[in-house]
């Protein structure tokens, strides 16, 4: 009892840091909760949330009327799979070769260089991909295949080529910021460990391999553990804004997140979109803990809870 | 080991918190703004109470279609107040250049809104009926605003009804429309086109070959990434189920999407794309066909009235030369744009009262059609009431950009320059022309196929565009489409709008 009490005393700075992300989270995060209940509405605006007819399952009948939940599930855990596992991958490359740079001044011009992308504005985003990939005037079509002798080709109507696409616009645009978190992590191995190796005759591949990895992997652990928590959430600007909200694109482009988004606005029905977002948070939810049970068989030490 | 895991948790927590401080920044601010007009406005409702004499106006907020700066609105606003606030002590506060995504979002948070324009081909009352949208106006009328009740035909009112109430005011202007097509009238003189004698697609296709082969114009241009439709087909509200032809009188409700019309107007637009009679990437378009055709294009299909060519000319600022291709039809549809009252209005019969005065009062509606004399608009002849620009202005630089349609009366205020001066007469003569659909005054209630709609809402967003600017192949394509759809659910939509139609039919034949 009073060991414990000690030890409450030792770290209730630390708690007190922890108050106000934790007020926020309650206020922001889970007051709102009790809007679940919409999904098994059929939302009235007179009646107000919690009056309105319960409709049970009704408002999930949508969803699975087509392939539609099927292909939006798809789409978001494949998209978020592939940029967990490339992302990760860039980022730590990019880190270690920005670890060797030499010269300080140069190696403030890299990182400001490999972060600028992830600070541009999504739209500003899609308007570069449409100056690349527009079927007349577009960089690709007039230079590029037209160099390679190849016909061109309409971008915005042939779905085939928009999962390579949407990864190479995720990496240019998110990994300058993964790789800034990694490096400062890198920065911090003792220096000690390397000059050891050195003298034990271990190549540079292979300090990289036996100091610096497992130096980064807690962070790699985290960082990947809370991106499976939002494996269910699509960057919705990526997904909406890149392919111009285009017909032809749906199969791969269409996400949740953007599936509720054109439900809400054309047809208003709120049950319906509430319904959508709820299996969405189930599921990351499933995942998640599924996720961590994983972790937690691995390295105990690394896992959330 | 424990207090590492706490501590890694921790440190997650803040990082989370840190991602999200972003997005709170955002809708912290939102939040913070409603609720001070909350607070205001239970302020205003306090002193109201307290003494009834001298009352605080109340504020009736309108979104006005269309473009317009804060400052012009402002003006505005502040010039129709100053009548309103003499007559029921109420003001006005016009908000120009909302989207209609916008507003949906203000009717969906239950913003503070008094009237609004719905336009048939934005938004579907029978949605936003089912949804409890919408204020039902069918006792506010004949009480509050009974010149206007009394002036427009119970066939009109019929288009604005849901389950017997009525829900808006239809806006006074082309209740029937003609299709047929706009062109640029450099290209008619430079190629010598005859374009009385363009009747038939085939036609059509002559001359956009002309134009891909002698000019620099695009020849058919989208609108906002689609195909302006110009079928006579009766949408029958939102186009779940339609009526293939009006002029075949055939109460028959079907798949647009089956029909030969559709059927054969795709393999049409397929052909045309693959001779280049269609602008590329005509589906990411994201202007409307004047827009375009102002700056690349040449030629668009559209809906026809008197006056529209010079309409059609000031929006695309060149130009244009029109054409008909099939007369005149009236719809529902067609007649019920109407002005609204969200359900989240505070005094409907005050916004009722506005829209009223909106309906009946010759210098109000000028003034919120055109804005301010001397401004945004000049007396060009007075006896005749024409009015123009200002010298050196025109409808992009005024401040208050007029879409003289979009408004409760547009019959009631003056007639542009260049427009002959019995446009209203010939207006009214066209919509009485019209061949009526035989399902005009049909509204139908969607709430109990909610589920097939949005579904087939989903598979439609997927192909209708690429099929109808011919990009995706008819052939390979409709087939999958179409069986989309029926897994989707529209056999049931079809058949639950044909048992509302037919039960209808009964009652008013």
């Amino acid at each position: 009892m009073g060991k414990k009490r000690k030890r409450l005393g030792r770290y209730i700075a630390l708690y007190l840091m922890m108050v106000p992300g934790i007020i926020y989270l309650l206020i922001n995060n889970y007051l709102p909760m009790t809007g679940i209940v919409l999904a098994f509405k059929r939302y009235n605006f007179k009646d107000g949330i919690y009056k309105s007819p319960n409709v049970g399952l009704e408002n999930f009948k949508f969803l699975f009327k087509t392939k539609d939940a099927w292909i939006i599930t798809r789409n978001t855990l494949c998209y978020n799979l592939v940029f967990i596992l490339l992302g990760t991958v860039m980022a730590i490359m990019v880190a270690i070769l920005l670890n060797e740079v030499g010269r300080a001044c140069i190696k403030k011009v890299y990182q400001t260089v490999i972060l600028l992308p992830f600070l541009i504005s999504i739209v500003i985003v899609s308007y570069l991909a449409y100056a690349f990939l527009n079927e007349s005037t577009g960089f690709l079509n007039t230079t590029l295949l037209k160099l390679l002798g190849k016909d061109p080709v309409s971008w915005y109507t042939t779905p085939k080529y928009w999962p390579v696409i949407l990864c190479i616009v995720y990496l240019w645009k998110s990994f300058g910021y993964n790789c800034i978190l990694y490096y400062s992590n890198l920065v911090g191995i003792d220096r000690g460990y390397y000059e050891a190796a050195a003298i034990d005759g271990a190549g540079y591949w292979k300090q990289t391999l036996h100091i610096t990895l497992p130096c980064l992997k807690p962070t790699i652990i985290i960082l990947t553990l809370m991106n499976i928590s939002k494996i269910f959430y699509s960057d919705f600007g990526l997904f909406y804004q890149v392919p111009m909200n285009q017909g032809a694109l749906l199969d791969v482009t269409n996400t949740i997140d953007t599936y509720v988004y054109r439900g809400l606005v054309q047809s208003n029905n709120i049950g319906m979109t509430a319904a959508a977002g709820l299996y969405q948070a189930f599921m990351g939810f499933v995942l998640v803990v599924a996720a961590n049970l994983i972790v937690r068989k691995i390295d105990k030490d690394s896992a959330l809870f | 080991m424990k207090m590492r895991k706490l501590l890694s948790l921790g440190v997650s927590f803040v990082l989370v918190c840190s991602l999200l401080a972003g997005c709170a920044g955002e809708s912290g601010g939102g939040s913070a703004d409603s609720g001070t007009q909350a607070v205001q406005e239970s302020a205003k409702e306090d002193t109201d109470s307290v003494s009834s004499s001298d009352e605080e106006p109340y504020v009736v907020k309108i979104i006005a279609y269309g473009d317009g700066t804060t400052e012009a609105a402002k003006a505005v606003s502040e010039a129709i107040s100053e009548k309103t606030r003499e007559l029921y002590n109420i003001e006005v506060e016009i908000m120009k250049g909302y989207t209609v995504d916008q507003l949906n979002l203000m009717l969906t948070s239950g913003e503070k809104l008094d009237l609004f324009p719905l336009m048939t081909w934005e938004m579907s009352m029978s949605n936003l009926v089912s949804n409890g949208q919408l204020c039902s106006m069918t006792e506010l009328l004949p009480e509050h605003a009974s010149q206007t009740w009394e002036s427009i035909s119970e066939a009109d009112w019929k288009c604005v009804t849901v389950n017997g109430e009525i829900y808006g005011v239809p806006m006074n202007k082309d209740k029937s429309s003609n299709s047929g097509f706009a062109i640029r009238k450099n290209v008619v003189d430079q190629l010598g086109i005859d374009v009385d004698a363009i009747k038939t697609l085939d036609d059509v296709e002559e001359v956009l070959t002309q134009v891909r082969d002698n000019t620099d114009y695009y020849p058919l241009v989208s609108s906002n990434g689609g195909l302006q439709g110009f079928l006579p087909c009766d949408d029958l509200g939102d186009g779940w189920g339609v009526l293939e032809n009006i002029f075949d009188d055939d109460p028959t409700v079907v798949n647009w999407f089956e029909t030969d019309t559709w059927t054969d107007l795709v393999h049409r637009m397929y052909d045309w794309n693959q001779k280049g009679l269609i602008m590329p990437d005509a589906t990411s378009n994201t202007d409307s066909s004047m827009t375009t055709i102002g700056a690349v294009g040449c030629f668009t299909f559209g809906q026809l009235k008197p006056g529209v060519t010079r309409q059609a000319s000031a929006e695309a600022g060149t130009e244009l030369l029109t054409g008909e291709l099939y007369p005149a039809v009236s719809t529902t549809n067609q007649v019920a744009s109407c002005y609204c009252i969200p359900a989240s209005c505070e005094q409907p019969e005050k916004a009722m009262q506005i829209l009223d005065l909106l309906y009946n009062d010759p210098e109000v509606a000028n003034l919120f059609t055109n804005g301010i004399e001397g401004e945004h608009w000049v007396y060009t002849d007075k006896e005749n009431n024409v009015i123009d620009y200002p010298e050196g202005k025109d409808a992009n630089s005024t401040g208050y950009t007029v879409f003289s349609w979009a408004v409760p009366n547009q019959m009631i205020t003056p007639v542009r320059e260049g427009d002959p001066l019995d446009l209203w007469d010939q207006l009214t003569e066209f919509n009485e022309s019209a061949h009526n659909s035989i399902a005009k005054g049909f509204t139908w209630d969607n709430s109990a196929v909610l589920n097939e709609i949005t579904a087939c809402e989903n598979v439609r967003t997927k192909y209708v565009n690429g099929l109808e600017l011919g990009v995706l192949n008819p052939d390979e394509t409709i087939p999958v489409f179409i069986e989309e759809l029926k897994a989707a659910g529209i056999d049931t939509i079809i058949a639950e709008k044909q048992a509302q139609l037919d039960a209808w039919l009964a009652k008013n034949n």
